[in-house]
């Protein structure tokens, strides 16, 4: 195995999600929701995969984090194929993986505690979490700790943004996936995550694989990127490329598509 | 001081509803007609009818009637029997231990084999264990239970002889009665447990919580169960209700001296000082289980606690 290969944190070999949909008619057909997928993430990279929505996204996240269908391909995230793993051995290895949502209120159980939560994993993953006490994880994340004794209700929506990374962050994983996790932040709120993640990146050699249809972010925070439509990558490459001289028309079209392009795209990065 | 204010906003509202629910019986009874012709008989006398009014004070205005009942209801006083002449109070407190063995015991049954039944069921949602459970739910809430009863009875105490079907004895005499009571509620909480259950399992936190590395189980019970629980304990405390207040058919069947019986025999004999107080005793389980219920939404979900 080549050094480049070993610092590969997520491997994702053809993959394809079929679900049996319903036509009018009430017939079923099979819907490729990701159809032969291939993508790999190495450490301290931060991939983006782009895309509107619908494009199969997050089926693709849900599936690189061990908890999503896979109908054919093979996914190797944080070193584990999930689909040959079970009990403890899956559960353990889900702490090499963890995900970001989109929304953080509805990631959170509104009836738990941000401490209690936090206490929860402590609880599963002791020898993962033992490194920070929870006052220094909200710090680490920019909270206060007075947030550990609240509601998920009864804080910010960038607030519980941050809490839904430090429990996935508190689990030190090689690989956090991250699906649309800005979205609905107003910009202050959303610089200041992206400011977490590249510090995490640095600090903790985390990969990220950074799902977004935000172009302007993902041309800020991505190494590299890939670009998907109808469950199929279109195209991949360096950020860099795929925003200067983008190939296909699809990435061509979303690049266009992008309110005041020109000065977003150019000043970020 | 939080919880104490929640628990007497609640207690008050409580109170609301037993002075609501203890006029409504007072005038419904009224509406139902005058009982003493009844009880003399259609060939007594004008004269004998208003003797007998005079002496239940039934002619006296409707209002001052009404408040007497409220006032007399307010000190714990529910009235006597026009047929036994006894304390209806007494009479209930005599019936009431019977008729609650069978309620908690039966819904006790209902929840221990409902909540896990409707969690299976939930988890395994769309596949053959689901559709059992649901197949066997709805067996369970449309069985009579008059048949359920005389069948079991037929079986287990007639043909095998195994369990008494009366009422005196032991708590072998409890088992019959308190099956065929719990197969409704068992069918009823597993229905609405996979219901809420199924919503809960489809919320994004859900996913999360297996991201974690969090054991189904925990993920099922500790979260998925606790959000759905609401509807579920609520359900719960209906069926001890109802089932308190008289579970008429099972008390039938099995000569069981409880509530629903003695309802079936005031109803009957038109003993409307009786009527009206199974009809506040009913009012008073539902408002003490629907307080304690509420106490216990605070306790499931401490954003009731707070929000209070």
């Amino acid at each position: 195995m080549t050094d480049a290969e070993q610092s590969i944190v997520l491997q994702v070999n053809h993959l394809t999600v079929t679900h049996v949909v319903r036509q009018n008619g009430g017939r079923r057909r099979p819907l490729h929701a990701v159809d032969d997928v291939s993508l790999d993430v190495r450490a301290r990279e931060i991939v983006g995969l782009v895309g509107e929505s619908g494009s199969g996204k997050t089926t693709l996240s849900l599936a690189a984090c061990g908890i999503g269908k896979v109908s054919a391909g093979t996914i190797l995230a944080g070193g584990h194929d999930f689909s040959s793993l079970k009990g403890v051995a899956r559960r353990r290895a889900h702490a090499d993986v963890q995900m970001v949502f989109q929304d953080p209120l509805s990631s959170l159980d509104l009836r738990q505690r941000v401490g209690d939560g936090l206490d929860e994993l402590r609880s599963i993953h002791p020898e993962r979490t033992k490194r920070f006490t929870n006052e220094e994880l909200m710090t680490r994340v920019g909270l206060t700790s007075d947030i550990l004794g609240r509601l998920p209700t009864q804080i910010s929506g960038g607030q519980a943004q941050r809490v839904s990374i430090t429990r996935g962050m508190m689990l030190q994983p090689k690989l956090l996936v991250a699906d649309e996790p800005t979205s609905g932040l107003d910009a202050t709120v959303q610089a200041q995550i992206l400011e977490l993640f590249e510090s995490f990146r640095r600090q903790e050699n985390l990969a990220i694989l950074f799902v977004s249809h935000n172009l302007a972010v993902v041309r800020r925070l991505c190494d590299r990127a890939y670009v998907m439509k109808e469950g199929r990558v279109v195209e991949s490459g360096s950020t860099r490329d795929l925003f200067e001289r983008p190939q296909h028309d699809y990435t061509k079209r979303l690049i266009e598509a992008v309110p005041g392009k020109s000065a977003k795209l150019a000043g970020s990065r | 001081m939080k919880f104490a204010r929640f628990v007497l906003r609640k207690v008050l509202a409580g109170l609301v509803t037993l002075f609501l629910a203890a006029t409504l019986a007072f005038f419904i009874a009224k509406l139902s007609g005058d009982p003493t012709i009844q009880m003399l008989g259609l060939s007594a006398t004008p004269e004998q009818v208003a003797e007998l009014k005079s002496q239940l004070g039934f002619d006296r205005p409707i209002f001052v009637q009404y408040f007497d009942f409220i006032g007399d209801a307010a000190r714990g006083d529910l009235g006597t029997s026009l047929f036994s002449g006894d304390k209806n109070l007494d009479t209930l407190f005599s019936r009431v231990w019977a008729s609650m063995q069978l309620a908690v015991l039966a819904v006790a049954l209902g929840a221990l084999i409902g909540i896990p039944v409707g969690v299976f069921a939930a988890s395994r949602e769309g596949r053959l264990g689901d559709r059992v459970a649901s197949v066997l739910s709805i067996v369970g809430q449309s069985v009579p239970v008059f048949w359920l009863g005389l069948i079991l009875v037929l079986v287990f105490s007639l043909n095998f002889g195994w369990l008494p079907a009366g009422f005196k004895g032991d708590w072998r005499n409890l088992v019959l009665p308190v099956v065929t009571l719990a197969t409704i509620p068992i069918a009823r909480i597993a229905r609405l447990t996979r219901s809420a259950m199924t919503n809960a399992l489809e919320d994004q936190y859900i996913t999360a919580s297996r991201a974690r590395g969090l054991t189904s189980r925990r993920v099922l019970f500790a979260h998925g169960l606790r959000n759905a629980s609401l509807p579920v304990v609520t359900l719960i405390g209906l069926q001890i209700g109802t089932l308190l207040s008289g579970a008429i058919t099972v008390e039938t069947v099995f000569a069981w001296p409880g509530i629903g019986s003695l309802a079936t025999q005031a109803v009957t004999n038109r003993d409307i000082p009786l009527v009206q107080a199974l009809v506040v005793f009913g009012a008073v389980a539902f408002v003490i289980i629907n307080t304690c219920v509420d106490l216990l939404y605070g306790v499931l979900d401490p954003r009731v606690r707070e929000a209070s």
